[in-house]
């Protein structure tokens, strides 16, 4: 009943999509309900897979333990002497992914309400977003590297439009910024999988081309392990039998690389003076670095969020900062561990310098937005700071970081939504004394605040605490960078409770005089609905943190022991040789 | 059987008596508007429940009795994270302060708070608190403390910042919570640091003495981290800027928090970590501690406010206890904060109920002064009778005058302090325990200079409003409801209630259960000494308060004025050094992103499009050239045949002789 729970979560919202188109454009409302409703669904699927979530299971590099599994042959051309290329359509969820499937449900639920107040061009507007709802999904589901990289592409082109269409006044300089900045950050991706593709093989297609089985669960682990002996020791004669893949799971496993191949782990060929594995590591790194975003590669984030309509914001800091998180973890770090080792001092630095230098940016902006807007980037440098500390405690608080601040983010961002949509103003000098006209927004803003400053009690807290444990813990990171990582503890409350205090408290005042007075209304319903449930949510998360860390435990630490693994590997007698 | 059950039922009550607040913040933070009145009797009623279980656990528990229940909460990597309750003398002790104290300033609060227009949210407020102090009394583990700390800051930011009209209360409030989290976070340092060595945040564990605390330098920049917390919460220096500020709040606030409960976590966290505390993080505690009880003590002399004199005077309190902990007079700290939080709350309480009457009479005369300028004061003690009592037993127990309660704890940390000095060897760390005693007499003055401004001499009001001279309007004492809290307070800061002794409360009930022997003990051979010595300085103090306050022949040195009532400039310099630079550090990033970074971004889009533009020309001239030209090429041959296939019959045969001619000629040649 479970089995095509995946595909159901990608291609519901794609076909809904199609189907808009077929709607005249002037019945807006149908819009909205078919997208509420799709994205509902998509909840309730989201829901199903985590509750039929076995965590005992741990995926990461065993291809056996991933659940909900989908696989089938896509592409397949064989190409003579250059082996025989495969691309599946390849999904499964393991520890990893589940609970950002589970958080990309939620955030574009909100998303959706809050596309309630969409003015103009419905119909393009939802048949994107549905899109957008479909390849989201897809991207955290799916296994194969080229299927991945569709989805992450188709993910860039929908949040083009919706930035460049419904944005703000300067869109199309953010929207062109956003693009850019994201479609080089996927060219170094591309490359890489290029090279992957090029080096690994999938044993057990291989098995079956070489004719030792003819179907895929035939192959046993001891043909696998025939066919790897084979291609390790040239025991396999002809190319044409080598299948070459883009499936991930496969590119984690070092007997799965051709000898000789260019990013075979022990090939000794040199490129700017490093090992080619290396290089391929930090081309994902930035590539994935400039979606997280990590400093310096950040500046298109306060632009595009400034820029952008509240429900895209929600989602581009809910869900989409998230797949460069989740991009590290996945493919950079578990298919190039080697890399992960040698630079964790280069990502921890890099995390450090995130979180300070996006909390004092964040002191200094006049935008409610974009203040918000490097806030996330001061986050998101915790994730760096936990993952490059290769513990268990750091990775599980990075990837618990990842899904509080998707929570709390969506959160940030409505609440700055519901300011721009009574004044269509969001400087922070412009208001003072909210609290006596809005004394519900204010106490939700008071809420949302003290959860994103890492309050206990709320998820920031959890996501903070384990990132900076496993930093302190790791061997890999000096402690005066997790020192100096806690100053964001500070500079985060600061800017924080700087911002409450000049917008909020005092005696009330505007910019706007009488008119603005009268549009300053307190929450409606329907604001009322998104806000507070994002923050019951976390309160939940922080209260009961074990909803999420149960079902990442034994991925974590299967994790955490496959990187280190990569210790074995030594660069330096490398380099000798 | 019997055992369990009892087990059962302490451990119970302990969770018991810490949810109710919470519930009760639930209820008023949702509903409260609609209770209004009833609010504050339900917050009463709750507060009692607390105190009567906080009291049934006490004799349960004390004095050597230790519960613990825990329950699993999440596991991350290999280590299982608990909820975990911790009841010994120390927590059991400190249960009953808390929700003593509580309950009497709820009570107050119903009549002090009549009224204002989020009455129901102040309970809830307080109900938070409330719970949130619980959970750092009652928490068996690190993080559960920690995660009460925070707690407690943030319904301690809420309090200050209650009035949220009011600019000062909004800046006020901010600040002390942004202080706090710096303490905190060195406190969380703390605890990772010591998750990191022991890999265990147990407080039983940590403290059963079996690990090997030494000198070692992360243990010492643990230690450092952990009293970080207790620098920030307990307004300990250099981060004592915030606690004065905090005065902002409504007063029975500052009794309760800022006075009584909170700030004296620091020094209850300081004795649940005692043991991991090396001797060079005791040292830097004591040093800390005695120049805070100073620099308090000082900036307490000269202060105007009568609730800003409190503030100073509670850092200089905290400083003893802290410095007593430095000192290893573990026991004599506590019970410093047991009599502090008495007649400091009393004090608190007290002034409130000036301040209320005050406002009274601001509010009938439709005018505008303020009601916490003691100059303003004066004569008090024949409009207020009962609050003058009850403010001259607390004022003279904080004066540290033999018979009150506050001899007795600060006798206690002096001697100790005293013991201290002399292990040490050298006669420079006899400055620690010289500093208390310098602080003992300039306390003395200021508690006498308050008094007399308050409540001696003539009433000063009517000189500045003469219409309060003429008519019928009057200054009243409290209603019941204050005067009760205020009562029980006073009583509780005579020496008896501690111990029978006046003189000497060693081997009173308290003490005597509290003092643990890994600490030092007092040392006896210094007792008489401190006993003299702090008596007379007391007297001193006093009789010098007597003859200076009013007296404007004596000169003040106007550079101790100035630095008493500027708190040292420690705010100036602050702005200075930190915010200044802070702000200067932001704008430079903010600099960096839109100069540099977003430069080279426009830049390099710049080029891109230039180089498209260039490719672009080379396209149409040289590409789109040489297809151009192709094209041209082909059309020419194209025209030059086509031109040759005219469609004459005639003129074909004639090209095929031609032709032919030329085959032919070829052929022959």
């Amino acid at each position: 009943m479970t089995q095509y729970l995946l595909s159901l979560l990608i291609f519901i919202p794609l076909a809904a999509s199609v189907f808009i188109l077929f709607i005249p454009e002037e019945k807006t409302t149908y819009f909205k309900f078919i997208t509420l409703s799709v994205n509902l669904i998509q909840l309730l699927l989201a829901m199903v897979v985590y509750l039929h979530f076995n965590p005992a299971l741990t995926g990461v590099s065993n291809p056996d333990s991933f659940q909900f599994v989908e696989r089938t042959d896509w592409i397949s051309l064989q190409l003579g002497s250059l082996g025989k290329l495969s691309i599946d359509y390849y999904v499964g969820v393991d520890g990893l992914s589940i609970l950002l499937v589970l958080l990309s449900a939620i955030v574009l639920v909100i998303g959706a309400i809050s596309s309630w107040n969409i003015q103009t061009k419905h119909k393009g507007y939802f048949s994107l977003y549905l899109l957008l709802s479909s390849t989201i999904i897809g991207c955290f589901v799916a296994l194969d590297f080229f299927l991945f990289y569709l989805f992450f592409e188709f993910m860039l082109l929908p949040m083009y439009f919706l930035i460049g269409i419904w944005g703000g006044i300067r869109r199309e300089y953010a929207a062109i910024k956003f693009f850019l900045y994201t479609l080089v950050g996927s060219i170094f991706i591309l490359i890489v999988m290029i090279g992957l593709y090029i080096s690994v093989i999938d044993p057990v297609e291989t098995a079956i081309e070489m004719g030792l089985a003819s179907e895929r669960s035939q192959v046993t682990s001891v043909l696998v392990k025939q066919v790897q002996q084979g291609l390790a020791t040239g025991g396999i004669s002809s190319t044409n039998e080598l299948v070459h893949t883009f499936d991930v799971v496969a590119m984690m496993d070092a007997a799965n690389y051709i000898p000789g191949s260019f990013l075979h782990k022990a090939s000794d060929v040199l490129l700017f003076g490093i090992s080619p594995s290396l290089v391929a590591f930090l081309c994902i790194f930035i590539g994935f670095a400039v979606k997280l975003p990590v400093v310096p590669l950040h500046t298109w984030l306060p632009d595009a969020h400034v820029e952008a309509p509240t429900p895209i914001s929600v989602l581009l800091a809910g869900i989409l900062l998230k797949i460069g998180g989740y991009g590290f973890i996945r493919i950079a770090y578990s298919i190039f561990p080697e890399g992960a080792l040698h630079y964790a001092w280069l990502v921890a630095l890099l995390g450090v310098i995130s979180i300070v230098y996006g909390a004092c940016n964040a002191l200094a902006s006049h935008d409610l937005k974009r203040m918000i807007a490097y806030s996330s980037v001061s986050h998101m440098g915790f994730v760096l700071l936990g993952l490059a500390s290769l513990t268990a405690e750091g990775i599980s608080g990075a990837i618990f970081q990842l899904f509080s601040h998707g929570i709390l983010s969506a959160l940030l961002f409505l609440i700055v939504g519901v300011l721009y949509d009574r004044t269509h103003d969001k400087q922070i000098e412009n208001y003072r004394g909210l609290a006596s006209k809005m004394p519900v927004y204010t106490s939700v803003v008071i809420i949302a605040f003290f959860a994103s400053l890492g309050l206990p009690g709320f998820s920031g807290f959890i996501g903070e605490l384990f990132t900076l444990i496993g930093a302190f813990k790791s061997n890999y990171i000096a402690k005066w960078m997790a020192i100096i990582g806690m100053l964001g503890l500070v500079l985060g409350a600061a800017y924080f409770l700087w911002t409450l205090q000049r917008m909020f408290f005092g005696k009330f005042w505007t910019q706007g005089g009488e008119s603005w007075q009268v549009q300053l209304t307190d929450l409606d319903g329907r604001e009322k609905l998104m806000l507070v449930s994002l923050a019951i949510l976390g309160v939940v998360f922080g209260i009961f943190p074990f909803l999420l860390f149960e079902p990442m435990a034994q991925s974590v630490g299967y994790f955490v022991d496959f990187v280190q693994q990569a210790k074995d590997i030594n660069f330096d007698t490398q380099l000798v040789k | 059987m019997q055992e369990d059950f009892i087990i059962e039922f302490v451990t119970w009550s302990a969770t018991l008596l810490a949810a109710i607040p919470f519930f009760i913040f639930c209820i008023l933070f949702f509903v409260g508007t609609k209770l209004s009145k009833t609010s504050g009797w339900l917050a009463v009623i709750g507060a009692s429940i607390s105190f009567l279980l906080a009291v049934i656990v006490f004799f349960y528990t004390w004095p050597d009795k230790v519960y613990t229940q825990s329950i699993h909460w999440f596991t991350v990597g290999e280590y299982t994270f608990t909820l975990k309750l911790l009841l010994d003398k120390l927590s059991a002790a400190m249960l009953v302060l808390v929700s003593f104290i509580s309950l009497l300033v709820q009570i107050y609060s119903t009549e002090y708070m009549k009224g204002d227009k989020r009455y129901s949210r102040y309970f809830a407020y307080l109900g938070l608190f409330t719970f949130s102090m619980f959970c750092i009394v009652l928490s068996g583990n690190l993080l559960l403390l920690y995660i009460g700390w925070e707690l407690v800051g943030l319904s301690s930011y809420l309090l200050i910042g209650f009035w949220r009209e009011k600019t000062e209360a909004a800046l006020a409030s901010r600040n002390a919570f942004i202080i706090n989290r710096i303490g905190d976070t060195g406190f969380l340092l703390g605890i990772i640091l010591v998750f990191a060595q022991f890999n265990t945040l147990d407080l039983a564990t940590l403290t059963s003495g079996n690990l090997p605390v030494d000198n070692s330098f992360w243990l010492t920049v643990a230690g450092i981290g952990l009293f970080c917390g207790c620098i920030a919460k307990s307004a300990q220096f250099p981060l004592q800027i915030w606690l004065p500020g905090a005065m902002a709040g409504p007063t029975p606030v500052s009794a309760l928090i800022h006075a009584a409960t909170m700030v004296a976590a620091g020094v209850f966290l300081l004795a649940r970590v005692f043991p991991l505390l090396n001797t060079d993080v005791l040292t830097v505690i004591a040093i800390t501690g005695a120049i805070t009880a100073f620099m308090g003590a000082v900036a307490a002399l000269f202060q105007t406010d009568i609730k800003r004199l409190l503030a100073f005077s509670t850092i200089s309190q905290l400083g003893y206890m802290v410095m007593g902990m430095g000192v290893g007079a573990y026991g004599s700290a506590l019970f410093h904060l047991f009599t502090h939080a008495f007649f400091k709350a009393c004090l608190f309480l007290s002034a409130g109920a000036v301040i209320h009457a005050l406002h009274k009479v601001e509010h009938q005369l439709h005018t505008h002064f303020d009601a916490q300028d003691m100059r303003l004061m004066g004569g008090l003690r024949k409009t207020m009778p009962f609050t003058f009592i009850c403010y001259l037993v607390s004022g003279l127990s904080l004066a540290g005058l033999p018979l009150f309660s506050g001899f007795l704890s600060k006798d206690a940390i002096l001697t100790g302090a005293l013991s201290w000095a002399e292990t040490k060897g050298n006669f420079l760390w006899y400055l620690i325990p010289d500093l208390g005693f310098i602080s003992a007499l300039l306390t003395a003055i200021y508690v006498g200079r308050q008094l007399i401004l308050v409540f001696g001499g003539e009433f000063r009001l009517p000189h500045l409003l003469p219409q309060l001279a003429t008519s019928q309007i009057a200054v009243k004492d409290v209603p019941f409801a204050m005067q009760l809290p205020i009562g029980i307070l006073a009583i509780l800061s005579v020496f008896f209630f501690f111990s029978l002794n006046p003189v000497d409360a060693a081997y009173g009930w308290f003490l005597t259960t509290i003092s643990v022997k890994t600490a030092q003990a007092a040392d006896h051979s210094w007792h008489t000494f401190t006993v003299i010595t702090s008596g007379l300085l007391a007297i001193t103090g006093l009789a010098l308060a007597y003859v200076v306050t009013g007296n404007t022949r004596i000169p003040r040195p106007a550079f101790l004025k100035n630095l008493s009532l500027h708190n040292w400039y420690l705010e100036d310099i602050y702005r200075i050094l930190f915010v200044r630079t802070g702000q200067l550090f932001s704008k430079v990033t903010n600099g960096i992103d839109k100069k540099l970074l977003d430069t080279i971004i426009d830049y390099a889009s710049i080029s891109m499009v230039v180089l498209a533009h260039i490719f672009a020309w080379i396209d149409r001239n040289l590409v789109d050239g040489l297809v151009n030209f192709a094209a041209y090429l082909a059309g020419r041959i194209g025209a030059l045949t086509r031109s040759v296939q005219g469609g004459r019959v005639q003129s074909y045969f004639l090209y095929t002789l031609f032709g032919l001619l030329i085959l032919v000629v070829w052929i022959i040649l």
